[in-house]
């Protein structure tokens, strides 16, 4: 588990991300793959996992940050953000950082 | 708090109101309204340079009357020197400045684009290729994932900067050719290089770029435009696209000259041509509003309700881009040249300010003739830059319209 913890990641080449927080709608993230023309829309949580991953927080980093800027308890956040993780990772937006 | 992440399935055109209704195939004309039903605006063919992407923000930004939070699109007009002399040239009192971005310059704006985030740059001149630092700013959009497009003439293309140009992985270069016969592409273009320029166009082929040919039509080549078809096609270029010549700049002197019926009738011998062959050439093309009277009998009755808008128009190109020409001068969009329209200067403010403080930026044509015109869903009141040329405001209708109410 501490492995997977100090993981860092990258957002791949050829991955376009865009967030459009004037929207009136939950979904306002938008990720898009250019090579394949798949396209994927999610909400403003998901947004700030890829904020930090692009600043190059470690997976432990990231879980730390979001339960004390919004008051939850690590325990409470930290499976779903591994799935996040795990989702982005199988779906080819983001891969693992050498010597990360 | 839940994160929420999914697959949005792609359905062609988003926001699309159209019902993919098969019209029967009688005509030349209606295998464009075919066309028309699956695409969001017959006025420009989207397939070739168009991310879905883009086009679902801005359909999205365009329903809810808003501008999206950065530029889909940054263009960048690195420096006036041009090494053409074209006749329909638009750039007007612009190339007299003479002046090319340093690389003092380049650091800066690459730096400023960063912290934009449009999703692609369209990198201009003048002529790009003329200016030596060409290939760092290539390589530097591309190391921070932009979609880049270089428009070039093509002229200073050789074997060794061709495979320069594919390193780079530039996502698309577009040069222009308006001929297949070298001596029409002399008198379209004022110089003799279209040896030159065919070569260029394949080496940067074999160097694996993408390449889009862009034709402008004139009264000098309309009988070309079947003839570059097919010279795409044997190149083997991934796009060809074909546009009427604007009457901006040096084009406005050749529009009285220029027959739009016939520039729609070649357009449609080529159509009904890549529609028999079915080639992986992307064909895309502006149509004038002349066009629309072609077709405009074969809309079905039940579907003109559909084509019914307000004569309020989001201008999707100001709302959607931002330009940036050689001395930094930020005009919205593509196409509003004017003075009157420069919004900021990079050099005094950052672009993300200036983008912050663009307008959502309309069209009003009410108690114009545009109000009540069955054409108006097409045509969204014409290229505002030549309307704004002519009568000092874009809330009027296009000045070469043809048509008469």
């Amino acid at each position: 588990m501490e492995d997977v913890l100090n993981r860092k990641f990258k957002i791949l080449p050829g991955i376009i991300i865009r967030y459009e927080p004037n929207l009136p709608v939950d979904e306002c993230l938008f990720i898009y793959k250019i090579e394949e023309g798949r396209m994927f829309s999610g909400n403003k949580d998901t947004y700030e996992i890829i904020e930090y991953i692009k600043k190059g927080l470690s997976v432990n980093e990231i879980i730390k940050k979001i339960s004390s800027e919004r008051e939850i308890d690590i325990n409470d956040i930290k499976e779903e953000v591994l799935k996040m993780l795990n989702f982005l990772l199988e779906n080819g937006i983001i891969s693992e950082k050498e010597g990360g | 708090m839940r994160f929420k992440l999914e697959n949005v399935k792609l359905k062609g055109a988003p926001l699309s109101f159209l019902r993919e209704e098969k019209v029967p195939v009688k005509t030349l004309e209606s295998f464009f309204y075919e066309y028309f039903l699956k695409n969001r605006n017959l006025e420009s063919f989207k397939g070739g340079d168009s991310l879905f992407i883009d086009d679902m923000i801005g359909g999205i930004m365009e329903a809810q009357k808003i501008k999206p939070s950065a530029p889909l699109r940054f263009g960048w007009g690195l420096l006036t020197e041009c090494n053409s002399k074209c006749i329909h040239c638009i750039a007007g009192d612009a190339l007299k400045r003479k002046k090319r971005t340093n690389l003092n310059e380049i650091e800066y704006i690459l730096q400023q684009i960063n912290e934009l985030s449009p999703i692609t740059v369209i990198l201009t001149g003048g002529e790009p290729l003329l200016l030596e630092y060409i290939y760092t700013i290539l390589k530097k959009l591309k190391e921070n994932n932009f979609v880049v497009h270089l428009l070039s003439n093509g002229y200073t293309l050789t074997e060794r900067n061709s495979e320069r140009i594919g390193d780079t992985k530039v996502d698309l270069v577009q040069i222009s050719l308006d001929a297949a016969d070298p001596i029409i592409f002399r008198k379209q273009r004022g110089v003799d290089c279209f040896e030159k320029v065919t070569e260029g166009i394949k080496y940067l082929v074999m160097n694996g770029v993408r390449v889009r040919l862009n034709f402008t039509a004139t009264h000098v080549n309309l009988n070309q435009i079947s003839f570059v078809y097919d010279l795409a096609l044997k190149i083997g270029v991934s796009e060809l696209n074909f546009n009427p010549v604007i009457p901006l700049g040096k084009g406005e002197n050749l529009i009285s000259k220029f027959d739009y019926k016939k520039y729609v009738y070649e357009i449609i011998k080529v159509y009904y041509k890549h529609l028999e062959i079915k080639p992986s050439l992307i064909l895309t093309f502006s149509l004038p509003v002349e066009f629309f009277y072609l077709i405009y009998e074969l809309i079905p009755q039940k579907d003109i309700e559909n084509f019914k808008i307000e004569p309020l128009i989001y201008m999707y190109d100001e709302n959607t881009s931002l330009s940036c020409n050689e001395i930094g001068d930020i005009r919205p969009g593509s196409s509003l040249e004017d003075k009157d329209f420069i919004i900021g200067n990079v050099y005094k403010e950052s672009l993300r300010k200036i983008w912050r403080k663009n307008k959502v930026w309309f069209r009003r044509l009410h108690s114009t003739k545009c109000e009540f015109c069955k054409f108006l869903f097409f045509c969204r009141g014409g290229n505002p830059g030549v309307t704004y040329r002519i009568k000092k405001t874009i809330h009027a209708p296009y000045p070469y319209c043809p048509i008469k109410w």
